[in-house]
């Protein structure tokens, strides 16, 4: 999936999100192109949301699978 | 057949861990019946390590964006890069739900996703509970997927930064990518899904359940007395006394 970091620009929210704030969003390509070109927001990088780092599977989960086949 | 409730977490603590025990209860009586069942709880508090202690799934991370915890879950449950055994189905859940097996006896199909149409919740005193019929498209409380579904959208089927309507918001993208998905409602026994409010932050407040029509209402530990497990029942009884005590 596409998604993208944006900076909020500008002194206006932008979808609830405070100027100077940075949040992660999938916009569509044409509310995006707009968004920029009026400077209300900037496009810092195309991303692939996912987990952190901190993530543990439920005890016996992998376990099970291997006695269960 | 497996399953996974997705459970994002915050403050709330010893609410949270009665809640989690009962998922524990359901979680076990679904295994029992043959649908391996388990849950991941994201937070970043002391509510992982009830999780913990209960053999769920954690997952850390921030409470700015409850969406972001929401999509966590469920790629932790479903992707097969995260999870060498993924889930064949995952149920977004409150860390203050009550749900009953019984209501997993049907589960979707690849095109399908299931909704309830009929709960209760508790008022923030513990002094009334009140079934209401929610006539939303999908129902609300909780709703059953399949992974095929939320394969479409990379796992992670919510807006990345919402901090409410997540499930509207999980709802409407699945929709968009699969405009064939189905939406089977269901109209269960209300007491079959239990919100239990409290005062303080909350997504949802009591009040604003008033606009769905009511099925029936009273105390909420004599209309749910039978139906759900006693000591977890008391349990409740005493933390709802306990809160209503002034400072």
């Amino acid at each position: 999936m596409t998604h993208g970091l944006y900076l909020v620009c500008g002194t206006r929210a932008y979808r609830g999100h405070q100027p100077g704030t940075v949040f992660v969003g999938r916009l569509d390509p044409l509310a995006e192109q707009r968004a920029i070109d009026r400077g209300s927001i900037e496009l810092l990088e195309r991303i692939t949301p996912t987990l952190p780092e901190l993530v543990s599977l439920p005890a016996g989960w992998i376990t099970d699978k291997e006695s269960n086949g | 057949m497996s399953l996974w409730f997705c459970v994002p977490a915050n403050g709330r603590l010893e609410l949270t861990a009665i809640c989690l025990r009962q998922l524990r209860r359901t979680c076990d009586r679904l295994t029992d019946a043959g649908t391996q069942a388990t849950a991941v709880v994201i937070a970043c508090d002391e509510n992982l390590d009830t999780a913990r202690q209960l053999g769920f799934g954690t997952i850390e991370r921030d409470n700015r964006f409850l969406s972001r915890r929401f999509n966590d879950g469920i790629q932790l449950a479903l992707d097969p890069a995260h999870n060498p055994r993924p889930a064949d189905h995952v149920v977004p859940c409150g860390s203050d739900d009550w749900v009953h097996p019984s209501l997993f006896d049907q589960l979707p199909g690849d095109d399908q996703m299931i909704g309830f149409q009929n709960m209760c919740f508790v008022r923030e005193d513990g002094l009334e509970v009140t079934a209401r019929r929610i006539s939303y498209p999908g129902g609300c409380g909780i709703r059953i997927y399949p992974r095929s579904l939320m394969a479409t959208l990379g796992y992670r089927p919510a807006d990345e930064d919402r901090v409410r309507g997540c499930d509207t918001s999980i709802l409407y993208n699945l929709r968009r990518a699969n405009p064939a998905m189905r939406i089977v409602e269901l109209a269960p026994d209300p007491w079959k899904i239990v919100d239990w409010k409290t005062r303080g932050e909350q997504v949802t407040p009591y009040d604003h359940v008033g606009q769905h029509p009511p099925l029936w209402q009273g105390d909420p530990f004599d209309q749910l007395d039978g139906h759900w497990d006693a000591g977890l029942l008391g349990e409740m009884r005493v933390h709802y006394q306990r809160d209503m005590v002034p400072a």
